[in-house]
């Protein structure tokens, strides 16, 4: 029994010894981190010292570190472009960094505990989707603007234009760079043009009408009873296949307005677009739709979606990755957006290398290459923020500034070294090297650091077809950019209790609906438009209405 | 005798309906995990093209090649292991001395304390306050003591222990007191070793909150190895979902086994805690009466 006890006690001790121990060696880990820092700062005096010896007139800057907050994963072999990155600037910029990588998935959280604790960041990842919003209307983000349309920083003054960034402003100021690298990515359905062609469908296969692409999955059905003729994403449906609203509308100064939680509705202003002049819900009655023409625009887009799905899986509500389906050969159409299309063509090569990718381009405004017709969407989704406390703001935004400076700086980020990583086909076209595996090869996001129209390089994965398309949607002269809605936000607060029930009662028949399974669709669109209004929908659409008269006026 | 038959009979075939519906039960459990062990060990373009088959047509384990590349999948298991069984030890210690001392009737302030103790299972400082106490003014940022310090004592489990001591009768401390055992000895000689099932099923729920862990991980772990076996896991799905949101590409084509691997991790960082469960669930069942007043 004695024994027994000693056993006990000694493994508690043991155990506080361990905790001891490796508490022990939190605190080493730490020192020998502050040693790893003061070599840095060492090797970095040295390269001052260096510089000045070598080059008595170049004035190299303190040597500084820099702490960035990233979302994603640590790209491969991110070590060996940020040590090229040295190389290139010990002498220009002398800037080390300390960079953390959060995953993508649990970035939200980290990123507004670490900045309300007050953290201490030079350079940090925010979106409006996250907290951008909330941390500019907090001070939290510094107000860049001093830095941006001047001749001192000519990168940021090249990539951030002031007509970009008058639509990314957050609380007034400029705290925000936006982050994207085309001014609105085409909407797509990828087909098997090999099949196509072999059925005759289409110009050679390309497929250019909705009738034609009905006549494809027809000929699916018929011909490939394996297949699925087209595979749907459980929260996307039918996506922009049938759009009841099309930019081509706008001519007739219609839009469509969404007070967020899936619900949304036309609206229509007068001809000097100052004012909203009607709103209509779909699925409201005729004298709703009266301003707009008579005619429900949603009608067509239920009731052709519920003809389509017969060309769809049954399960298509369940559909996580339609993609992968598309991928392998066993489905034969699949909607995206036109970036998708290197992805996608690669991997069916490698899967079926007989395979053709066809790019059927849905809308016609877009297909036909039409100018002007697009809004050039220059509110980014991405962005890039220096907080308010850190105490190396210009050293920092001396960085940036390189970064967009030039094409060969800001290769080095988004593709890697040259050579090693990528390889340069024209101007604005990069494929891989000889050899190298796309899984290990360098694998930055882009969106969190680097998407800048300026720079952009096409994958040498795009077919031919799309790659006209995408290097379309790259130069912001094709586009509309004399918008007076863009930068409208819909600020839901005074009106969110109505929201979340009219978003509940939408929740339930939204998903169905854009995969046509429910039987009189239009229907069922009738019957629950008539519970949003005994919910007061039309109470959030009039302070949306509100809102929107306001931003228009000011304009 | 006629009748206590049937009823012999009746009893029997009840029992057999229970068995039945149990094992099919059990079965319908097992299913899944059997599916995502055969599907760890199939290709990718097979399983997307048959969908998940119990035996798959195509062998191959490309997915273990792949998640095995990972170092992360060592140092998780090690950090894992370490917490579990150096947190599990040290919050036991703490918690029981903390335990007994509210057992004690004759400790004056003792309801107050067992009250600043409540107090914190009905109000909590929330996620930001935690953050900066723990960043801030404990420095365990980056830190394996982040994942036991802070969970040391878990209020539930010092409650139930206190209750568990309580039914131990006062005369046996009273008469080590008249031999003169001070408190430690009495706790650590007479005590502990009589309260051992209730320590063993409050281990138990140490044991498993660590193991589980993954919240401090995400919060306060940015060094790649010292997250925990379950943050990986959850990093690994949740980073797959994050892609399928996230609305363009940088145009790097990848054609990474997505789905076989994950049911691969699924099968690595499983391992030891099914094979244990079996075994530990008989103190689970003891575990819902500790504490409990007994008639």
């Amino acid at each position: 029994m004695i024994r027994k006890r000693t056993k006990f006690m000694a493994l508690v001790l043991s155990a506080a010894l361990c905790i001891g121990m490796f508490a022990g060696c939190g605190k080493q880990n730490n020192e020998s981190g502050n040693e790893t820092a003061a070599e840095t700062n060492t090797a970095a005096d040295t390269a001052v010292q260096d510089g000045e010896e070598t080059a008595e007139n170049a004035q190299t800057p303190d040597p500084v570190t820099i702490k960035v907050l990233m979302s994603g994963d640590k790209p491969n072999d991110w070590d060996a472009v940020l040590e090229e990155f040295y190389n290139r600037t010990k002498d220009t910029l002398n800037i080390t960094f300390d960079w953390t990588w959060v995953p993508s998935a649990d970035y939200k959280d980290k990123l507004n505990v670490k900045m309300t604790a007050g953290e201490e960041y030079d350079l940090v990842f925010d979106a409006p989707w996250m907290h951008l919003r909330t941390l500019a209307q907090d001070g939290i983000y510094a107000d860049l603007s001093p830095y941006l349309n001047n001749d001192a920083y000519p990168g940021l003054k090249l990539a951030f234009p002031e007509d970009v960034m008058k639509y990314n402003k957050y609380s007034d100021i400029n705290c925000a760079l936006p982050l994207f690298f085309n001014y609105g990515g085409q909407n797509l359905v990828m087909y098997r043009q090999d099949w196509a062609k072999e059925w005759g469908i289409g110009t050679d296969g390309q497929i250019n009408s909705h009738d034609e692409l009905k006549e494809y999955l027809e000929a699916v059905l018929a011909n490939k009873p394996e297949v699925i003729p087209i595979a749907l994403k459980n929260n996307r449906g039918f996506y922009h296949l049938f759009d009841a609203i099309t930019a081509e509308m706008k001519k007739d100064h219609i839009y469509q307005g969404s007070l967020g939680k899936d619900i949304f509705f036309a609206f229509k202003l007068n001809d000097e677009e100052t004012e909203v002049i009607a709103t209509a819900l779909p699925g409201d009655p005729a004298e709703y739709w009266e301003p707009f023409g008579g005619e429900d625009f949603w009608k067509k887009k239920v009731e052709v979606s519920r003809e389509w799905n017969k060309y769809c899986e049954k399960d298509s509500l369940n559909q996580a990755d339609p993609g992968a389906l598309f991928q392998i050969g066993k489905a034969a159409a699949y909607i995206d957006t036109v970036d998708a299309v290197p992805k996608f063509n690669a991997i069916l090569k490698t899967n079926a290398p007989e395979a053709e990718l066809g790019v059927y381009i849905h809308e016609d405004a877009a297909r036909n290459m039409e100018k002007g017709v697009y809004t050039a969407t220059v509110v980014a989704s991405n962005c890039l923020c220096i907080p308010a406390s850190s105490d190396k703001i210009d050293r920092t935004v001396s960085f940036l500034n390189w970064l967009f400076e030039s094409k060969e700086n800001h290769d080095l980020f988004e593709y890697g070294i040259e050579g090693v990583h990528w390889e340069a086909i024209g101007d604005d076209q990069y494929k891989l090297p000889e050899g190298v595996s796309a899984t290990t090869n360098y694998n930055p996001n882009g969106w969190n650091l680097t998407w800048n129209p300026n720079y952009y390089r096409f994958s040498a994965d795009y077919t031919e077809y799309a790659l006209a398309y995408a290097q379309f949607s790259t130069d912001i002269t094709n586009y509309d950019t004399s918008s007076k809605i863009q930068g409208h936000v819909f600020q839901s607060d005074p009106v969110k209790t109505e929201i979340a029930q009219c978003g509940a009662i939408l929740g339930e028949v939204l998903a169905p609906l854009n995969h046509g399974i429910l039987e009189n669709p239009y229907q069922v669109f009738q019957d629950t438009t008539a519970q949003l209004r005994e919910n007061d929908v039309q109470k959030a659409i009039d302070e949306w209405v509100v809102q929107m008269n306001a931003f228009l006026q000011n304009k | 005798m006629k009748a206590k038959r049937k009823i012999y009979v009746g009893d029997r075939v009840f029992t057999c309906v229970c068995h039945v519906f149990l094992a099919l039960f059990a079965l319908i459990c097992l299913f899944p995990f059997l599916l995502v062990i055969s599907a760890s060990f199939t290709d990718e373009y097979t399983l997307l093209w048959e969908g998940y088959k119990l035996i798959p047509s195509k062998f191959s384990l490309n997915a273990y090649r792949l998640v095995l590349q990972s170092s992360q999948l060592v140092s998780g298991y090690g950090v894992t292991i370490f917490i579990t069984l150096a947190g599990t030890a040290a919050s036991l210690l703490v918690t029981s001395m903390m335990s007994y001392a509210l057992s004690v009737r004759k400790l004056k302030i003792r309801n107050k304390v067992a009250f600043f103790v409540y107090f914190t299972m009905l109000f909590s400082g929330g996620m930001v306050a935690n953050y900066l106490m723990i960043t801030k003014y404990l420095h365990l940022k980056d830190n394996i003591l982040v994942y036991i310090l802070p969970a040391l004592v878990s209020p539930w489990n010092m409650m139930l222990l206190r209750n568990f001591f309580a039914t131990i009768p006062e005369s046996l401390a009273e008469s080590a007191k008249i031999d003169g055992a001070n408190d430690m000895t009495i706790l650590m000689k007479i005590v502990l070793p009589i309260a051992k099932p209730g320590l063993v099923t409050i281990g138990l729920f140490y044991a498993l909150g660590y193991w589980n862990e993954w919240f401090k991980a995400m919060l306060y772990i940015d060094k790649e190895n010292l997250i925990t076996l379950q943050y990986l896991i959850m990093k690994i799905l949740r980073n797959i979902n994050f892609a399928n949101t996230v609305a363009g590409s940088v145009g790097v084509s990848m054609n990474v086994p997505t789905y076989t691997s994950r049911m691969a991790t699924l099968v690595v960082t499983i391992g030891p805690i099914v094979f244990l469960y079996p075994f530990l669930q008989k103190y689970f069942v003891k575990g819902l009466t500790v504490g409990g007043v007994k008639g």
